[in-house]
């Protein structure tokens, strides 16, 4: 099966490759990973005094789908507030790279860091304990 | 309705071959006539003749699966139904291919059991996630540079982690179907080793 060209984009130019500093109180931090691969993603969030999302980062140890996936994530999520942010769905990620069946865990797994990231933010608001641990608010759903 | 092969087995009943009426040593052929049998409702240990346990020696088990397999090859046996004989041999490959992988045996014990299997459940704990990523990027970084003693290092860090959660998954399915807390802990260790297999598959 032909990969498409904006899959094949993302792969070779994947944006927002990178870390933030994940102990700053506006960084919001996930780790999550797939057990059908045991491919893991980290990916981090930055928002401003607003609840915006200004930056983004990933980095992806998993297939060329799920850094595809993950680089498409963190361009979506950049420039909207949190709330938004929560809307992307891993089908929207399907469809606009055309994955095959058997990489949609992969496209699970930059929805499930997106939400991962957003929890550990919100975490690290409300609760001071949760920010000393940022590994806490991960997950791997 | 008459019990099948399967059910008078399982009752601990004499198999009995339904063509020659000689006893069946196999539940899926028979040594006298060479009547095949389909292994509809038998599970994987029951196909070789094994107790459903976790501890199963591997000699034993490979003896009985090439003696099963020769049973049911389309040479030995003469009533030419080629179809069946090749879907038992087929049936028979994926039986020993779980169970020889020790993983894979304790995921179909859990399958056994019934109720939630790992890959449904999902659970992990973040600890094995971040230090995968931990590792995953180490091994990353220590391939980009050539340094082979990092290499070396990392990938005993990760031999040690997948052993250790062996170890775990050895001892929660030895104890199958054992109670709710230890399944749920069981399907943690077989989550958790799918990521020490991929960082072991990196080195
Ligand atoms: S195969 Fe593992 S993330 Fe795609
Ligand atoms: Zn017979």
């Amino acid at each position: 099966m032909a990969y498409g060209e904006k899959i094949i984009d993302h792969y070779q130019n994947p944006r927002n490759v990178g870390s933030l500093d994940r102990n700053s109180p506006n960084v919001g931090t996930g780790i999550v990973g797939a057990p059908e691969c045991g491919d893991v993603m980290k990916l981090q969030i930055l928002v401003d005094e607003h609840d915006n999302i200004v930056d983004a980062k990933f980095k992806t140890f998993g297939c060329g789908s799920a850094i595809a996936s993950s680089s498409l994530a963190t361009e979506w999520i950049k420039g909207r507030p949190l709330d938004e942010a929560l809307e992307l769905k891993n089908t929207d990620i399907v469809k606009e790279l055309a994955l095959p069946p058997v990489k949609i865990h992969c496209s699970v797994l930059a929805e499930d860091a997106v939400r991962a990231a957003i929890a550990d933010l919100k975490a690290k608001r409300t609760g001071r304990g949760a920010s000393a641990t940022p590994e806490a608010a991960t997950t791997a759903k | 309705m008459a019990p099948t092969e399967t059910e008078r087995q399982r009752q601990g009943a004499p198999a009995k071959c339904a063509a020659c009426a000689g006893p069946m040593d196999s539940p899926l052929f028979c040594d006298h006539c060479r009547s095949l049998y389909p292994a509809d409702g038998l599970n994987h240990f029951e196909l070789f003749g094994l107790a459903p346990t976790y501890d199963i020696d591997p000699a034993l088990l490979r003896q009985k699966y090439l003696q099963v397999s020769r049973g049911v090859h389309p040479d030995y046996h003469s009533t030419g139904d080629s179809s069946l004989s090749l879907h038992l041999s087929a049936q028979l490959n994926e039986a020993h291919r779980v169970l020889a992988d020790p993983v894979l045996r304790a995921e179909y014990l859990l399958e056994l059991v019934g109720g939630k299997s790992a890959k449904e459940d999902k659970s992990v704990p973040p600890e094995v996630l971040s230090t995968a990523l931990l590792l995953r990027e180490e091994i990353q970084e220590a391939r980009t540079a050539g340094d082979a003693a990092a290499l070396e290092s990392r990938g005993a860090q990760a031999r040690a982690v997948y052993e250790r959660t062996l170890a775990t998954i050895a001892e929660l399915a030895r104890q199958m179907p054992g109670d709710e807390r230890s399944r749920a802990r069981l399907r943690t260790a077989l989550n958790s080793i799918k990521y020490h297999q991929k960082l072991l598959t990196e080195l």
